[in-house]
């Protein structure tokens, strides 16, 4: 293996030369730090923040873990140092070198691994804390069994008062009619960079629904890759970036239709203020013998500021066209300002109407949770961004009312 | 109280659709404009609404002889006035109850506990025949043209307003609908006095109805004005009456 600096070189070489990071998309692309080193002298005392924000946000967390620590108190998760890893047990990953350098990287570097394996017909949900006190790359590695159900929580914050960065790498199996919904909400400080790799791979008749929230680090880049490679199965990627100040967000996923009557969705929206910029990617391939498949991106984006910015650049690629249904479409604009004059034709101040706005186009998204602790996370951390102006700092759990509404979806 | 239109000049997008339209509007009233296409109807709607893309030239809209001229749409809504919009908007992600709670929180400094409000929505929805699947929903999102026109009639009885504008409240609605939302909009009128000034095309949603006042608007004024009888002549004649001086 090479040296540290090598391999981050040869990581960041590679990744450079991805198509989405080369070429057309070249300039879509936002550099990360990687070769951030830990910051010295970090003496956070994690169980007390980790008691504190389970107190403030009404969560019991199942696992907490940080960059220097990892514990579970439940047993159908299990956190192991890399050093007491048995490698049988991660035999068979889905993120291989050879395929991405950058998952190797993290790979490499992750000091712990998540491992959440569901047996058959299980029913299970589950809440994990993230707190970076330095850096963080970490492993999450989801195995449900056939017939089983998961929803995982995750919420990412941080302790740390120096530049970081948090890598979770995600890696998700589903067997035969499994349902696994993982909602990863971000709320980490202006210190922090995020670079989240996540693969998941849904069998026979399973589904698989991941939530991204993308609120706090001051810049985000993401690659996620969702494989429907099961017949008559579903993957589905809700995706919401909330932005403000100079958070730059790279959000990218591609999903695949791999087997008949398979379904794919990638629904991504942000909102952005101040000189935030944003770019979504969504790549969708409909692969040879997907007879009666399901494709469909849908981009949506609202500009709060003149000098805010999103690049919304959905992508389709279907290389078998009978019976196939696929669809993309994007689409970014200011408030409405017809929506805007109906809401304050009812009474409402204007400031307030551009906020009820804002949070309903957040709560479009959110809806699409099944998990309500995750909703209402997630709604909070939002509203107090918009309220306060500022990101990854303590967040009281009020969504003020905001659910006055019954979940259609 | 009273709502005044006085001279009313109106330019949208730097031509004048409004020149120079009066009326007067109080408490209990039920005024009617009938108008062609394209005349000014829902122009002179918005304008006293205070849609941004509206600008007065000339005249003035009193509430109680104060001005609205230079208020924003919710400081009007503070005064009682409501539009009923032809086209309402669509906000997909805003339920129905949550905005319901936050206007009537911005208009009154009076609170309602949850159960009396949402026991307001339910008997409101009844009355109109809003399926309860709707309520749940956010606002007007996929509704159909005819649940859209009774969510606005359900919003003016929630808010209560003192001036109702209703713009064209019947189009698109099939003929029991028509008859649910006419009764509800003439009850909530006696009920509260409210004033109302109802923009229509048709004279069937009259039927139920008792105005007091007609008002035929043509190419941005006030043609003819007269009381019921002037819509059995709108019936027979047209809108040419109105050459008729």
């Amino acid at each position: 293996m090479p040296g540290n600096k090598e391999f981050i070189e040869e990581a960041m070489r590679y990744y450079r030369e991805l198509p989405l990071e080369s070429g057309l998309y070249k300039k879509y692309s936002i550099e990360m730090p990687l070769d951030t080193p830990d910051p010295k002298g970090a003496d956070a005392d994690i169980n007390a923040i980790a008691e504190e924000i389970s107190s403030r946000m009404r969560i019991r967390f199942d696992a907490v873990v940080s960059s220097r620590s990892a514990v579970s108190t439940n047993q159908d998760i299990v956190v192991k140092k890399v050093e007491e890893l048995d490698s049988a047990a991660i035999n068979g990953k889905l993120f291989k070198s050879s395929e991405d350098k950058l998952a190797a990287f993290i790979n490499s570097k992750a000091r712990h691994f998540v491992i959440v394996n569901a047996k058959s017909g299980v029913d299970k949900k589950l809440n994990i804390l993230f707190i970076n006190d330095g850096n963080l790359p970490v492993q999450i590695l989801v195995d449900a069994a056939d017939n089983s159900r998961l929803e995982i929580l995750e919420f990412y914050t941080s302790a740390s008062k120096e530049r970081s960065v948090v890598a979770p790498l995600h890696e998700i199996k589903t067997g035969k009619g499994a349902h696994v919904e993982v909602d990863m909400v971000h709320n980490e400080n202006d210190k922090t960079y995020l670079v989240g790799l996540c693969k998941a791979i849904a069998g026979d008749r399973s589904r698989v629904k991941l939530n991204f929230v993308y609120s706090g680090a001051v810049a985000t880049k993401s690659r996620n890759i969702l494989d429907s490679n099961g017949e008559k199965n579903g993957v589905e990627v809700n995706e919401i970036v909330f932005g403000i100040n100079d958070q730059k967000f790279d959000v990218s996923t591609f999903i695949a239709n791999k087997k008949p009557f398979s379904s794919a969705m990638i629904n991504s929206g942000a909102v952005l203020d101040g000189e935030a910029y944003c770019v979504m990617k969504g790549f969708a391939k409909v692969e040879n013998g997907s007879k009666g498949a399901f494709s469909k991106i849908t981009e949506r984006g609202i500009l709060l500021s003149m000098d805010s910015h999103i690049d919304a650049l959905p992508d389709m690629s279907i290389d078998y066209s009978n019976e196939v249904k696929a669809t993309h479409s994007a689409a970014t604009s200011p408030i409405d300002q017809e929506a805007l004059f109906y809401l304050t034709s009812r009474g409402i101040p204007d400031e307030a109407a551009r906020k009820l706005f804002v949070t309903s186009f957040l709560a479009r998204y959110l809806l699409n949770m099944d998990s309500g602790i995750a909703k209402e996370l997630a709604m909070s951390i939002m509203l107090d961004k918009l309220e306060r102006k500022v990101y990854g700092g303590k967040t009281e759990m009020t969504t003020k009312g905001i659910w006055m509404v019954a979940n259609e979806k | 109280m009273e709502l005044e239109i006085k001279d009313l000049h109106v330019e949208t997008e730097g031509k004048e659709v409004l020149k120079g339209v009066s009326l007067k509007i109080k408490s209990g009233e039920l005024h009617v404009l009938m108008g062609p296409n394209g005349s000014g109807k829902t122009t002179l709607a918005k304008t006293i609404m205070g849609h941004p893309q509206t600008k007065v030239t000339v005249g003035d809209m009193l509430v109680d002889g104060k001005s609205i001229k230079e208020l924003p749409p919710n400081e009007r809504a503070k005064l009682g006035i409501f539009l009923q919009f032809q086209n309402p908007v669509e906000i997909e992600g805003l339920g129905v109850v949550n905005f319901l709670n936050t206007a009537k929180g911005s208009l009154s400094k009076e609170r309602i506990g949850y159960k009396d409000f949402m026991k307001e929505i339910k008997q409101g929805s009844e009355r109109l025949k809003i399926h309860e699947e709707l309520v749940g929903r956010s606002l007007n999102y996929g509704f159909s043209g005819g649940e859209k026109k009774k969510m606005e009639i359900l919003q003016m009885a929630i808010l209560k307003p003192k001036f109702v504008i209703l713009d064209e409240p019947d189009s698109g609605l099939d003929i029991d609908a028509v008859k649910v939302v006419a009764e509800n909009v003439d009850d909530f009128r006696k009920k509260n006095d409210a004033g109302v000034l109802l923009i229509t095309h048709y004279s069937r949603i009259l039927q139920y109805m008792e105005p007091q006042f007609i008002h035929v608007i043509s190419e941005g004024k006030i043609i003819r004005e007269g009381g019921k009888q002037l819509i059995e002549e709108i019936e027979r004649e047209g809108y040419r009456l109105g050459q008729k001086g």
